[in-house]
């Protein structure tokens, strides 16, 4: 349930990050450098280990990793949670 | 007055009074010397649940229950770009310690709250005076023996006991005249703060938190405390140099940190000071014995490091009541030397976790956010916060985290794509 992962990642950023209904994040929109301030991001990293129950190192909590919802959807499946199209 | 005590404390704030309150109802003679007339200011507002633990043995929590001081269920923190009302928070009662009484400490203003700690010291047996000083400690071959005590008056005494205890506070009266305390290489932080009125109360259901603001600026950061009948202590600690560099008066560097935080300037935008700015610096010092022949030091007289984990009456109180077992021990026939050791091994070890915490906080303040947001840790960062780290279990728990957030901080410092880098996030250094 690929599309799944990425939906729940921008529906997070989008709804809980952002508190926007409509307009927010695409796939492909850049993540740093203005959507997350710190506190997002561990905010995000939280969500993705609980959601999908795996763990993220403070390694990965990189701007390659975090550069879009799509490197974030790679990001959890590298790590064992569902698979992203 | 020679012979009439067992033991003198210098110093009647929260460490000197809690002191009082465990030895004098046991039969030990003690005198407690207040250089001031209580009451008086003191910073450190915020306390920690641990405290709950000493307050209810020398039954003093009931006071501060009746005295309607304001629950601290947790802490909130805000980073400078979150939206108001935006933050991210823990609740200390999540995990609760061992002998938990009450889901919740307290944030007391210090001027009532020491006055009622002393008050109740001397309810308890101790005698107490006020308005006066010890000037020196007298020392007799290498052990204390007894006060140079003064009233403002000019009045002035010898008085002698077989202990002394130090509870002067960051004036550190042994360690001062021993020549044993030394400024800490590390810190060299400075507060600014005060009370005001009319500050925007935190969001429903964070009623008594205190909120801790991230200021884009490494070494710094703010503080928003809710007193009772309104009233807020807010306050800024940063590195004194960039005070020093910044020109400015305290109002405006005041002001100019606040505006560096979306949820602190929306918090103070309606606030009107109602008094005069407070200072405090060069606080963070360590000394290197913290117990002799005759003499001991307690609370902020042993060390003082930073108040970012509200851990001064925590100092305070636990080293209090660790000095007042290794007293009862040396009564009870127990050699001195090895009792007073015991003291300076069981409050050493626990300051000295606080002060790798601090450390660690200074040294990348993500970090805590990093570790407290995780399921995976966040117990452990609770209890550590909780206080009492004089326990074997809560320091194992502090010792683990602080490893691991060691071996973190290399990491992310040794790569630059690494995001938890100060300023990583921050746009207008990211397109500088």
């Amino acid at each position: 349930m690929t599309t799944d992962v990425t939906a729940r990642i921008r529906q997070f950023i989008n709804r809980e990050i952002l508190l926007a209904d409509e307009a927010g994040v695409e796939d492909d929109t850049p993540l740093v450098g203005g959507v997350l301030d710190s506190m997002a991001l561990m905010r995000l990293v939280a969500f993705l280990e609980e959601e999908f129950g795996i763990e993220i190192d403070d390694t990965d909590v990189s701007a390659t990793n975090f550069g879009t919802v799509r490197d974030v959807a790679r990001l959890v499946e590298q790590n064992g949670g569902p698979s992203a199209p | 007055m020679t012979g009439d005590f067992d033991v003198i404390v210098v110093g009647g704030g929260p460490a000197g009074a809690t002191l009082g309150s465990i030895l004098a109802p046991r039969g030990v003679r003690t005198l407690i010397l207040e250089k001031d007339i209580h009451p008086r200011d003191h910073v450190g507002e915020s306390l920690t649940p641990s405290t709950n633990l000493i307050f209810n043995e020398i039954g003093f929590l009931p006071k501060m229950e009746d005295a309607g001081f304001v629950h601290k269920p947790g802490a909130c923190w805000t980073a400078p770009r979150n939206p108001p009302g935006q933050m991210l928070s823990l609740r200390l009662a999540e995990f609760p310690m061992p002998g938990a009484i009450q889901p919740y400490t307290y944030n007391v203003e210090r001027d009532v709250f020491d006055t009622m700690l002393l008050r109740h010291a001397h309810e308890r047996g101790a005698k107490v005076l006020q308005g006066v000083a010890a000037r020196q400690v007298l020392f007799q071959d290498g052990r204390a023996v007894g006060v140079l005590a003064q009233a403002a008056s000019g009045w002035e005494r010898e008085l002698r006991a077989p202990v002394i205890v130090d509870a002067s506070g960051r004036r550190s009266l042994i360690a001062n005249q021993l020549r044993l305390k030394r400024k800490d290489p590390m810190f060299n932080q400075y507060a600014i703060y005060s009370w005001f009125r009319g500050v925007e109360p935190a969001p429903e259901g964070f009623e008594g938190f205190l909120f801790l603001h991230f200021l884009r600026l490494e070494r710094a950061w703010g503080w928003h405390i809710p007193l009772r009948d309104g009233r807020w202590s807010i306050g800024v600690v940063t590195d004194k140099s960039d005070f020093q560099k910044s020109g400015k008066s305290h109002e405006a560097f005041f002001g100019s940190l606040v505006q560096r935080n979306r949820s602190f300037t929306h918090a103070m935008r309606d606030a009107e000071r109602i008094r005069p700015w407070w200072i405090e610096g060069d606080y963070s010092y360590k000394i290197d014995r913290l117990a002799g022949p005759g003499w001991l030091l307690v609370g902020d007289a042993l060390r003082f490091v930073d108040p970012i984990f509200s851990t001064g009456v925590d100092v305070a109180t636990y080293s209090a009541s660790f000095a007042a077992d290794a007293i009862r021990e040396v009564r009870d026939g127990g050699e001195e030397e090895v009792a007073f050791k015991e003291y300076e091994r069981r409050v050493g070890d626990g300051v000295e976790i606080w002060y790798q915490l601090i450390a660690l906080f200074y040294k990348l303040q993500n970090l805590f956010t990093a570790y407290a947001m995780r399921r995976r840790f966040r117990e452990d960062v609770i209890r550590m916060l909780q206080g009492n780290l004089y326990i074997p279990d809560t320091q194992e728990r502090a010792r683990r985290i602080i490893g691991l957030m060691e071996e973190s901080y290399r990491h992310v410092m040794a790569d630059p794509d690494n995001l938890l880098r100060p300023g990583a996030l921050d746009p207008a250094r990211r397109t500088a």
